[in-house]
C-alpha cells in the first residue's frame, strides 16, 4: 500500500517538474546578470540574483547590462497595448459572443450552418485573412493600430465565446424564462437580467479565454503592427534580433507577460476547468 | 410590447433571435468572410503590393493554383505540418490520457494543487513558450548541459540546426504547451461517466484493464473525438513557436504550412501566389473537419 502511494507521487511530481520547469528556466534566466546568460556549464540559479534585465525593459538603468539593439525601445508601450487589445477583445468578444451564443441556443438561429459558420472561423489559417485585410485596413488607416488588432482578434476569438458559453445557456432550464416571461420580463430583457447571471461562470471561463488568446497573439500582431501598437510577443522578437540575443531582458519581459496571466488563471480555475469542459461534453448538442 | 408604435425598423424587419446574432454576422463578414473573398479574387490575379494597386491587377485565372500545388517547398510545408500535428497532437493524447486516468483511478492528497501545477502551461504565451524551449534547446542550453553533466562529456549539439532533432523540438514544445489541454478535457470527461457501469463490472470481477479498455474508452469516444479535432484544427496553424525557434530551419525541415504563407506573402512580398496557397489548405481543412468534425455539429432538429 505505501509503495503504491510512493509511485502515485513520484509520477505526479516528474509531471509537475516537466510542467514547470521551463518557467524556471525562464524565470532564472530574468534574474541572471549578462555574463552567466550563456555560461557553460549552465548556471542553474544565478549567484547574485540582478534585477537589472526587469530595468533594461523599462529603460531604467541597468548598470550590469549593455543595452543591446532593440531593448532601447521602452517595453512599456508593448504592455499598454497588449492589454488594450487584450481587454478591447475580450469585453466585445463577451458581449457579441453572449448575444450571439443565447440566440443560437435558445433559438438555434440559422440552425447547425450559423454553427458551422462559427466553428470555421477558427479553421482559416490566418495568414488567409491578414493579407487581404491589410489591402483593407490601409484604407481605413486601421495598419499598426490597437483598433485594428482588436477587430481581428474580434474575429478569430469570438468563436470561444459561442462554443463555451452556449453549454452553460443549454444547461438553464426553460421554466426559468418561462417563469420570468410570467412576471412580466420582456424578451429582450430575459438573456441580460434572468439568464446572464445564471452563466457568470461561463462567461467569466470565455473571457479569461479570450483575455489569454489576444494577449498572447503573435503571427497576426507580427503583420500588422509595426512600431505604434507593438504588442509584447512582438517585442520579444525585436530584441531578438536587436544586434544579437538579450536573453535577460527577453526573459524579463516574458516573465511578466506571463505570470498575472497564471494568477489570473489560478483565480479563475474553477470556471476555467468548467468552461472548457462544458463546452465539449455539451457545446455539440 | 408597450412601446410598439415605436419599434425601428430593424426590429419589425428582423426576429429577436436575429438581431441578438447580428454583431457576430457584421464582425465575421467583416474579418473573415470578405477578405477571405478578397482573398479569393487576388488568388486569380497576379498582384503583388509591389506591382500597383491590387483591382488594377489583370486575372489570371488558376495559374497560381496550378503553381503552387507543383511547387516542392509548398508539399515540403504540408509534410512537415502533418508530422508537428501528428507527433504532437498523439504525444499530448497519450500523455494526457494516462494522467488523467492516473488522477481519475489513483487515490492521493493534494489533487487540487497538482492541477493547478498541471494547468500552468496552457497560461503561458506561445511566442514565450517558443523562446524558452529555443534557449532550452540551443548549444549554450539546459539539455546540453543535463546530457554533459550526465555522460561527464562535454556536449554541445546544437539542436535547432539538425533536421529531426529541430522537429522534435517543435513537437515538444507544443507538447509542453497543449498536454494539459487533453488533461483537462480527458478528466472532465472521466468525471462526468455514469458510475454504474464501472462499478457493476468491477462487481463481476472486471480488472482495471478491462474496465478501461471496455467500458471508459468507449465512452469517453465523443469527447475524444472532439478533443482531437479541435487540437489538430489548432496545431494545424501553428506558427509563433517554429517561427521562434528555428525559422522554419534548418532548411525548411520545420517550414510549416503558416510559416511558407508568411514568408511568401509577407517576405517575399507573392500575395496572389500564397493567397492561392491559403485557398486550398483552407478548403482540405473544411473538408477533412465536415468528414471528421459530425459529432462537433449540433444534431439536426
Amino acid at each position: 500500500m505505501k509503495g503504491k502511494k510512493l509511485i502515485y507521487y513520484a509520477t505526479m511530481l516528474v509531471a509537475a517538474l516537466f510542467a514547470l520547469f521551463p518557467l524556471f528556466w525562464l524565470v532564472t534566466s530574468s534574474l541572471k546578470s549578462p555574463f552567466e546568460w550563456f555560461a557553460r556549464p549552465v548556471v542553474w540559479i544565478p549567484a547574485h540574483p540582478s534585477l537589472d534585465s526587469y530595468a533594461a525593459i523599462f529603460g531604467l538603468p541597468a548598470p550590469s547590462i549593455t543595452v543591446v539593439g532593440g531593448v532601447l525601445v521602452p517595453s512599456f508601450y508593448a504592455f499598454r497595448n497588449s492589454l488594450l487589445a487584450a481587454i478591447g477583445t475580450t469585453v466585445a468578444a463577451v458581449a457579441i459572443g453572449y448575444m450571439g451564443a443565447y440566440s443560437i441556443s435558445r433559438y438555434k438561429t440559422g440552425g447547425a450552418v450559423t454553427y458551422f459558420f462559427v466553428l470555421t472561423s477558427r479553421m482559416l489559417p490566418p495568414v488567409a485573412v491578414v493579407i487581404p485585410l491589410l489591402v483593407f485596413f490601409q484604407t481605413l488607416s486601421l495598419v499598426d493600430t490597437v483598433e485594428g488588432l482588436v477587430l481581428i482578434y474580434l474575429g478569430v476569438n469570438v468563436a470561444f465565446v459561442i462554443w463555451i458559453v452556449r453549454g452553460f445557456i443549454d444547461d438553464v432550464p426553460k421554466e426559468v424564462e418561462e417563469a420570468a416571461a410570467l412576471d412580466g420580463v420582456t424578451k429582450w430583457s430575459i438573456p441580460f437580467r434572468i439568464i446572464l447571471p445564471l452563466v457568470k461562470g461561463g462567461l467569466a471561463a470565455s473571457a479569461l479565454f479570450v483575455f489569454i488568446l489576444s494577449w498572447t497573439e503573435f503571427g497576426i500582431a507580427l503583420i500588422l503592427t509595426q512600431y505604434n501598437s507593438t504588442t509584447i510577443p512582438v517585442q520579444l522578437f525585436k530584441y531578438e534580433f536587436g544586434g544579437g540575443p538579450a536573453l535577460g531582458p527577453m526573459a524579463a519581459l516574458s516573465t511578466l507577460a506571463v505570470i498575472p496571466v497564471i494568477i489570473l488563471g489560478y483565480i479563475i480555475q474553477k470556471q476555467l476547468v468548467k468552461g472548457l469542459s462544458m463546452g465539449s461534453i455539451r457545446g455539440r448538442r | 410590447m408597450a412601446n410598439k408604435g415605436r419599434t425601428s425598423w430593424l426590429r419589425r424587419k428582423f426576429g429577436f433571435n436575429v438581431l441578438l446574432v447580428m454583431p457576430l454576422q457584421v464582425i465575421l463578414n467583416f474579418v473573415l468572410i470578405v477578405p477571405f473573398a478578397l482573398a479569393i479574387y487576388l488568388s486569380l490575379t497576379d498582384w503583388s503590393p509591389i506591382t500597383g494597386p491590387w483591382y488594377a491587377s489583370p486575372i489570371v485565372g488558376a495559374q497560381n493554383y496550378v503553381s503552387i500545388l507543383t511547387t516542392e517547398r509548398f508539399q515540403q510545408a504540408i509534410v512537415n505540418t502533418l508530422l508537428i500535428v501528428g507527433g504532437a497532437v498523439t504525444l499530448e493524447f497519450a500523455v494526457g490520457l494516462v494522467l488523467a486516468l492516473a488522477f481519475f483511478s489513483w487515490d492521493f492528497r493534494g489533487k487540487a494543487v497538482f492541477a493547478s501545477i498541471f494547468l500552468v502551461p496552457m497560461m503561458v504565451i506561445p511566442a514565450i513558450s517558443g523562446f524558452t524551449f529555443q534557449t532550452i534547446f540551443s548549444t549554450q542550453g539546459a539539455i546540453n548541459d543535463v546530457l554533459s553533466r550526465v555522460s561527464g562529456t562535454v556536449v554541445a549539439v546544437d539542436w535547432l540546426h539538425v533536421p529531426w532533432s529541430a522537429l522534435s523540438a517543435v513537437i515538444l514544445a507544443d507538447a509542453w504547451q497543449w498536454t494539459p489541454f487533453m488533461f483537462l478535457l480527458m478528466y472532465a470527461g472521466m468525471t462526468a461517466l455514469p458510475s454504474d457501469p464501472i462499478r457493476a463490472a468491477r462487481v463481476m470481477g472486471a480488472s482495471e484493464r478491462q474496465i478501461f479498455l471496455r467500458i471508459m474508452l468507449p465512452m469517453l469516444r465523443p469527447i475524444i473525438t472532439i478533443a482531437l479535432i479541435i487540437r489538430s484544427l489548432e496545431a494545424f496553424k501553428i506558427f509563433d513557436v517554429p517561427f521562434i525557434m528555428t525559422q522554419g530551419g534548418p532548411g525548411t525541415t520545420t517550414e510549416t504550412i503558416s510559416i511558407f504563407l508568411y514568408k511568401f506573402a509577407i517576405q517575399f512580398a507573392r500575395v496572389a501566389w500564397a493567397s492561392a496557397g491559403a485557398i486550398v489548405i483552407f478548403i482540405a481543412i473544411v473538408i477533412v473537419t465536415l468528414w471528421a468534425s459530425k459529432p462537433l455539429l449540433p444534431k439536426a432538429e
